[in-house]
């Protein structure tokens, strides 16, 4: 009961706190203008919903992290003889005060920024060229907000440990914005609000490559279905299609039309004899977020049904309906990954060793579009992977990896487009420990000192 | 510094229980200053204790570490036969603790002041609102009862504190300084409301102010420099500390005057005496009865046809006796060191307060 009246008063106080006030008022004002303005723009040329969002997310963690620090920081400090006059003078304990404190100070700042997170999230997914999904929409959103959560606890932490409000907000501010490059150097960039900022677009940024999951031949026409919405411009490119059929005879669509709706896009103006087994090969189409169709899916199979109802079908390499995965004939990479200056890249089969020990056959860029030489490729039979050494990786950029020219042990090729992979350093969840076990730390450090402390 | 024996104690199990106990108390903050030097301190229940010292003396300090509120670096406190610390939650609801000029969350009113402190102590609603509108209207602060404690004056806070630490009805009061910053009718009006609580209740007052503890306490504990030098009833401290002073303002002719002077120098109850012209300033040896030497001084005096124009005596003010204490603390010099105990007042010469 006193713990819960506690945390009423701090938030009437905090109900009544100018500060508070005085940032709802600027954040809507600076949300209109810096919102607006880019939405007044995608009108004429499309603007990432992604970019939008970050940039209003960075500024919780660039800008109005000021405020944040003002508002927990003065929490204790600011009080230090009220409370112990007519608080903890009486029948109270400290942790049930600092416990009240810590948990007012983070609910109010926290509900103002997933409140406006939330909004131009909406409003950025609405009326912008929408690049997110819920989920990175979630993810990125939660992982700033993990970061407002750790500033307010070091905010009320820091009350408790200095006296004077002052020295309170400006170690705290000295903490926040120049411990980055201190993490940075220290290889602990995922405790850092900079690298966060920095990487924040990747992470709203929807990076699942579209898969065909399904293909279905009629005479006149293949409706050829994807894991989720593309571009459709890049969906109605008739040349982004090959359709060959048993005797590598190609069939040419005449029209290609997307429904949003189903994911789907109908090839049209088709000749296809009924029982003809065809092969749908895409090529160049992308998501709405700019990924290219993954090589590892963009192909399928299926038999002209005479009867128009197409039988299943089988997309290689991609996921059923069902959920399962059919057996791609071509080998490829399934994963690659930066192991200090070194990439491991793992293929989805056994190798043929010769082939993929030649560096030659691959192609590391980092960032894309910087292409570096490996200088030697070693093959381990067990895991299925090379490891390319002799490569200098910048930190903290993208890798890029494209083999080509290999087969595996049966002899089969990779595709002649090759086979590729992305390695990205942004791993969410790092930063979702990054920030949120140092804000556990912060609530305790928070209560074990002031339980300690003179008042 | 014991200045003389104490009388034998009555058995523990006559006398009422212990409400606040320390042993070797000691603050010292950051190494720089002892505000709190090894105090031995017992309060029983009943007891109006007054706690006299100094600005400074470190009794703010005394009454914060009894609290909780601060750590002690040494020794222990306790509160109702418990050791006392931060989360002492309990042990608090039984007290009712006025900080000197308390500061009190400026955006409140009194009446979610109160009732904050209401909820702080586990009273019900129906426990606390009737309750906080009594006090609201005992201390005089109805008018107010809405405002905002921010505008309010010394004295209205004070009346607001008085009230909080009324709230749940304590057993034991801890009040610091009541009646700093107060006019003298709010200073009046405090003092009496001690005197009426204090038939019920435990109450602790501290102050540097001596004719308030002489007015409302019956027992006292002087701190000196964070030592506590004395400890017991305030009537042991008047009656037996003092200077046993008595001033005369005679009327008589040079000669006769002379004449007294001799006979005083012969009597063994005057430690010694000044004169100039007709004021004479008479100093007796440390006793408790005066009257018989007073009655001779008086008869030689009508014999020398010398007549008394005044008499006063310094004896019994505590005043007197507080600064004698603390002169007497301060030529003990090094001996101070090996003192553990304070001077034993006859703590238990009085009965038990109803």
């Amino acid at each position: 009961m006193g713990w819960t009246a506690l945390l009423r008063a701090d938030l009437l106080v905090l109900s009544r706190s100018w500060v508070l006030k005085g940032w709802i008022i600027v954040l809507i004002l600076t949300g209109l203008v810096s919102v607006g303005g880019p939405l007044a723009a995608a009108r004429s040329i499309p603007v990432p919903a992604s970019g939008i969002l970050a940039t209003q997310l960075d500024a919780f963690l660039m800008i109005w992290s000021t405020v944040i620090i003002v508002l927990a920081a003065g929490s204790v400090s600011m009080e230090t003889e009220i409370i112990a006059d007519s608080i903890l003078s009486r029948s109270c304990t400290r942790t049930q005060y600092i416990g009240a404190k810590l948990l007012s100070r983070m609910m109010v700042i926290e509900a103002v920024y997933l409140i406006y997170a939330a909004t131009v999230a909406y409003v950025a997914w609405r009326y912008a060229a929408n690049d997110m999904t819920l989920a990175t929409i979630t993810l990125g959103v939660g992982i700033v907000g993990l970061a407002v959560l750790l500033l307010s606890a070091l905010g009320v932490a820091m009350s408790t440990l200095v006296n004077s409000t002052i020295f309170a907000v400006i170690g705290l501010l000295l903490l926040w914005y120049v411990a980055s490059p201190i993490f940075t150097f220290a290889g602990a960039d995922y405790l850092s609000p900079a690298s966060l900022v920095r990487n924040l677009p990747r992470i709203l940024k929807d990076a699942n490559a579209p898969q065909i999951v399904e293909a279905a031949a009629e005479p006149t026409s293949i409706r050829v279905t994807f894991s989720k919405d593309v571009d459709a411009a890049t969906a109605e490119q008739i040349a982004n299609y090959t359709i060959e059929g048993s005797t590598d005879h190609r069939y040419t669509p005449q029209t290609a039309v997307y429904d949003k709706a189903k994911t789907a896009v109908v090839l049209g103006g088709l000749n296809l004899p009924p029982g003809e087994r065809v092969t749908v090969t895409v090529r160049g189409v992308t998501d709405r977020a700019g990924n290219e169709i993954s090589p590892a899916a963009d192909m399928a199979r299926t038999t002209v049904r005479a009867d128009g109802n197409a039988p299943p079908t089988q997309a290689a390499g991609a996921p059923s309906p069902l959920g399962r995965r059919t057996t791609a004939t071509a080998p490829r990479i399934t994963q690659c990954t930066a192991v200090g200056g070194s990439l491991r890249v793992t293929f989805s089969a056994a190798m043929n060793r010769k082939d993929v020990e030649d560096p030659t056959h691959y192609i590391v860029e980092c960032p894309p579009g910087t292409v570096r030489a490996a200088k030697f490729a070693t093959w381990n039979a067990d895991s299925h992977s090379v490891l390319l050494s002799g490569l200098d990786l910048p930190s903290g950029e993208q890798v890029k990896v494209t083999v080509r020219d290999v087969r595996d042990a049966a002899g089969t090729p990779v595709p002649k487009s090759g086979s590729w992979a992305v390695y990205s350093e942004v791993t969410p969840w790092k930063y979702l420990l990054g920030f949120g076990i140092p804000t556990l730390g912060a609530c305790a450090l928070a209560v074990l000192w002031f339980s300690r402390r003179d008042l | 510094m014991v200045l003389e024996s104490a009388p034998p104690m009555p058995a523990d199990s006559v006398l009422p229980p212990v409400v606040i106990n320390t042993t070797n108390l000691t603050k010292i903050f950051g190494n720089r200053l002892i505000a709190v030097n090894g105090v031995n301190l017992q309060v029983r229940k009943g007891w109006s204790f007054g706690l006299l010292g100094p600005n400074g003396a470190g009794k703010t300090t005394l009454l914060k570490l009894l609290l909780g509120l601060q750590l002690p670096t040494a020794g222990r406190a306790e509160l109702f036969g418990k050791p006392v610390g931060p989360n002492s939650a309990d042990l608090r609801r039984r007290v009712g603790y006025l900080p000197t000029n308390p500061k009190l969350p400026p955006m409140m009113t009194p009446i979610t002041y109160l009732d904050l402190i209401g909820q702080l102590h586990g009273m019900t609603a129906e426990e606390r609102k009737p309750r906080l509108a009594a006090l609201i209207r005992a201390v005089d602060l109805l008018p107010a009862a809405a405002r905002p404690i921010k505008g309010f004056s010394t004295g209205m806070t004070t009346r607001l504190g008085i009230a909080a630490s009324l709230m749940n009805d304590p057993d034991l009061l801890l009040w610091d300084e009541p009646t700093a910053g107060l006019d003298p009718a709010g200073r009046k009006y405090t003092l009496d409301l001690i005197r009426e609580l204090a038939r019920t209740k435990t109450v602790v007052v501290s102050s540097h102010i001596l004719s308030d503890i002489d007015r409302v306490c019956d027992y006292l504990g002087i701190l000196h420099e964070g030592k506590l030098i004395y400890c017991g009833s305030v009537r042991h401290l008047k009656q037996t500390i003092g200077r046993n002073v008595v001033e005369f303002e005679l009327d008589g002719s040079e000669r006769a005057l002379d004449a007294l002077s001799r006979k005083l120098q012969e009597m063994p109850e005057v430690a010694g005496f000044r004169r100039e012209g007709g004021l004479l300033e008479l100093r007796f040896v440390p006793t408790e009865r005066i009257a018989a030497p007073l009655a001779r001084i008086l008869m030689a005096a009508a014999d020398l046809d010398i007549d008394v124009t005044s008499i006063s005596s310094t004896r019994g003010q505590t005043e007197d006796a507080f600064i004698r204490i603390l002169e007497m603390d301060e030529a003990d010099g090094f001996n101070r060191a090996y003192n553990t105990s304070p001077t034993m007042g006859n703590g238990m010469d009085s009965p038990t307060p109803s």
